[in-house]
């Protein structure tokens, strides 16, 4: 067995005295698919980047790497090249040519292969990822998904034996995560290319991977089978982002293994339902502070984007839109915020409106976050270290730091676009919170997200937006209710109206 | 939709040599004859590659070789046959007129072969041809055609975010400009990490290409060469200072220039039609 040891590594980066990984030891199956998790800053990034040669930070390390049997050192640059692959967070910063089919090739000709290799693995792999058709366009005009299947695909033009991904999945919404996730494990299992994938979001991939670390301050805090999954200690420290289905079962303290995914949560709590109390909020007699009547809206002659779009937010309320990529949810925003002009139709607004971007980073122009935030107690609820700087954080923590930003501005509305992205679940917890006090203070909130738990967590009223205008428009608890597929997983898997893990664990009661 | 090219799918070598030749054919060749086949050739290719958006460059164009003619016309007094004079007493000469014709004429061709060069000739031939000459330049060539219209798309989106954030302002639109470069340098230091992560800078390296050089390209290359070297030799050469003289037209010259300049379309709309027609 192809094996990866990683023997009494620690690891400091260069100018700091504490140790980033703290005596790692264990055994990864390069034929297997290994997941690592851990919050963020817990390291994971650190110890992926150490096996690949060519993207080891500067540090002091001790301890070793033996690929079978081998320090990862002393492997040529162009074995490392060839025999472990990587793909990063940023899709967009993975791509590095013009054209597709040069981006197929890159490795080979950087490993100086001849040209009849090259075009045979680019048909492959073209073959393999179904993406024969974007062969000769060019990378700009793809889209999210083909991006990554772009990227994948290069990954494995030089025919790895491991490929390593770090967080590749943060940036995506559920269903394109999804998807990655089961190419991932095509990959794994029909061509038997080991996968060490590090990610904090968890849901839909513990039931792929065939081992489990997880990394907290950097050591490992518990290694395993996923069978083995019913010995993890609770709390662990990924508690918050576990699959909903797993999460449950550990709140409730059932014994044996638990499900980790919806179908096997569904047999697991066939003998649960939980009934939640119907809390209708009801906004109809408070003042109307947003309107939007009839609107049409597109960029160009070729296709309308909203159409008929009729919206209503009273103060004080928070309305989620949920909706597929491209459904032109980010562009009802855009159009509240009074970026473009409506084709037709009116809005109407009652007080000043603030929009957080889907990238708030576009936003930071200081070099320290106390700077960029100003108010000291978000930060400190939040956690963020006031003295880094803005673009050091991570993706989520970009999202937290924007969110204070946009609340200092003190508006009477605001528009966030895809608030939860690449954020963790104790974080999230804690934003809903914060949103929900904003609410009491009479701010009004509209949120477009994919985050079907979040939406369930916080918002008042929700929304379906398809075809350019809001199809379902109902009281968040009903609406996910009555959904099949915009829904929570709970909602998915246990009888009765709950919707979150917290609100199951409470109102659970055997079923008769 | 672009449209289905006979001449695209030749090598790119035989479309750079192709495009070369023509465009200094019609820039040192005068006559009107060359000039009116330069025009009906790049014309009529234009508007096959392009169909009704080709009437922008096309305005474009005709503009651009009237204000050429107009210019000479003002200020070229040179020549034997004078029609008028201007009121600061400077004459009006045939010469002039039809030299600034000619001016005009030959920069339009230059404006509407390029043109159909933009179309034709995609970035991934340009990435061909430099990889042949050093794979390093291909890669440094692909990684700017990547990195600009990124750049330019994340600048657009920080612009509107900022705007609506913070609104509008001249120094405002500078911090955009250097939160984006800020941005884009982070993710720069990824992307490099990312390419030696995968052979950059490994000794050897080779470029692959899609397009193959095959015996078809090779008879095209030489037919095109063949054809150039005869127009440029043997096409029919005009003065038009400070008397008009031109040499009488010799027809192997003549129907050399006159098949080089209509090539594409003639392989797109004969030889290709008679080939679909024949397939169905």
């Amino acid at each position: 067995m192809a094996t990866l040891e990683i023997k009494n590594l620690s690891f400091a980066y260069a100018g700091q005295e504490k140790n980033t990984l703290e005596n790692i030891n264990t055994l990864i199956d390069t034929a297997g698919f290994t997941l690592i998790c851990g919050a963020t800053g817990s390291g994971k990034t650190t110890l992926v980047r150490l096996l690949k040669r060519q993207l080891a930070p500067c540090g002091k390390l001790t301890g070793e790497i033996l690929i079978d049997g081998r320090r990862i050192e002393e492997l040529s640059d162009r074995e490392s090249v060839s025999r472990i692959g990587y793909v990063g967070q940023d899709v967009d910063n993975q791509l590095v040519c013009d054209r597709v089919w040069h981006e197929l090739s890159f490795t080979l000709e950087g490993l100086g292969e001849d040209s009849s290799l090259i075009r045979r693995r680019c048909a492959e792999v073209s073959g393999f990822f179904n993406i024969e058709e974007l062969f000769e366009r060019q990378t700009n005009t793809l889209s999210g998904g083909e991006k990554q299947s772009v990227c994948l695909a290069a990954s494995l033009t030089a025919a790895p034996e491991l490929l390593i991904l770090d967080e590749p999945i943060s940036q995506l919404d559920p269903v394109a995560a999804s998807e990655f996730g089961a190419k991932l494990s095509r990959i794994n299992r029909e061509l038997g290319i080991g996968i060490v994938l590090c990610e904090h979001r968890l849901d839909g991939l513990v039931d792929l991977c065939d081992r489990l670390i997880m990394l907290d301050r950097g050591s490992v805090v518990w290694q395993g089978k996923p069978s083995e999954l019913d010995r993890l200690p609770f709390p662990c420290p990924v508690e918050d982002n576990l699959p909903s289905a797993m999460g449950l079962y550990r709140r409730l303290k059932l014994l044996g293994i638990p499900p980790l995914n919806t179908v096997q949560g569904k047999r697991s709590f066939s003998h649960f339902k939980a009934v939640c109390a119907e809390e209708k909020s009801d906004f109809g007699d408070r003042e109307t502070v947003l309107e939007t009547k009839g609107l049409y809206f597109s960029y160009d002659k070729k296709k309308i984007i909203l159409k008929d779009m009729n919206l209503k937010l009273y103060k004080g309320e928070h309305f989620a839109v949920l909706g597929g990529n491209g459904s032109g949810k980010s562009t009802l925003l855009y159009l509240i915020a009074g970026a473009y002009k409506p084709l037709m139709g009116k809005i109407k607004h009652n007080g000043s409106i603030t929009l957080l971007p889907q990238n708030p980073a576009n936003l930071f122009s200081r070099d320290t976050v106390s700077d960029e935030a100003g108010d000291s107690y978000f930060t400190e609820l939040f956690g963020l270290d006031g003295s880094k700087n803005p673009l050091d954080l991570s993706g989520g923590q970009q999202q937290l730091l924007g969110f204070i930003k946009a609340v200092g501005k003190n508006s009477d509305i605001l528009l966030l676009d895809e608030p939860t992205k690449a954020l963790d679940g104790s974080l999230k917890v804690k934003l809903a919170e914060v949103i929900r006090s904003l609410n009491e203070r009479g701010v009004t909130v509209l949120t477009v997200s994919h985050d079907t738990e979040f939406c369930a967590e916080c918002a008042h009223r929700c929304g379906l937006l398809f075809n350019g205008s809001i199809v379902a428009s109902d009281d968040a608890r009903s609406f996910f209710k009555d959904n099949i597929c915009y829904t929570t997983a709970v909602n998915k898997m246990l009888r009765g109206n709950a919707m979150t893990v917290g609100e199951a664990a409470e109102n659970i009661t055997e079923a008769d | 939709m672009k449209r289905y090219d006979e001449f695209e799918i030749y090598h790119p070598i035989v479309n750079l040599i192709y495009f070369a030749s023509v465009i200094v054919l019609c820039m040192v060749n005068l006559h009107p004859y060359v000039q009116f086949m330069g025009l009906a050739g790049s014309f009529s290719y234009l508007l096959y590659l392009r169909g009704r958006s080709a009437f922008k460059p096309l305005l474009f164009s005709f503009i651009t070789a009237m204000g050429a003619a107009a210019f000479n016309i003002l200020f070229n007094h040179r020549g034997a046959t004078i029609l008028a004079y201007f009121r600061n007493g400077n004459p009006l000469t045939l010469e002039s007129v039809t030299h600034g014709l000619a001016l005009g004429s030959s920069l339009a061709c230059i404006l509407l072969w390029f043109a159909c060069f933009n179309v034709v000739f995609t970035s991934d031939r340009l990435i061909c041809l430099t990889g042949r000459i050093s794979p390093t330049l291909s890669v440094l060539i692909t990684i700017t055609l990547r990195f600009v219209p990124l750049y330019l798309s994340r600048l657009r989106r920080a612009a509107t975010d900022r705007r609506l954030f913070y609104g509008r302002g001249l120094r405002r639109g500078l911090k955009t400009i250097e939160t984006v470069s800020a941005q884009v340098l982070e993710s720069a230091i990824e992307t490099a990490d990312v390419m030696r992560g995968r052979g950059l800078g490994l000794k050897g390296r080779t470029a692959f290409s899609p397009f193959k050089f095959r015996l078809r390209d090779v008879i095209a290359f030489a037919f095109i060469a063949l054809l150039a070297a005869l127009a440029f030799l043997l096409a029919p050469k005009a003065e038009y200072l400070p008397v008009y003289t031109s040499e009488n037209i010799e027809p192997t010259g003549a129907f050399a220039a006159a098949l080089l300049a209509l090539l594409p379309t003639g392989l797109n709309l004969i030889y290709g039609e008679i080939k679909w027609r024949h397939l169905k």
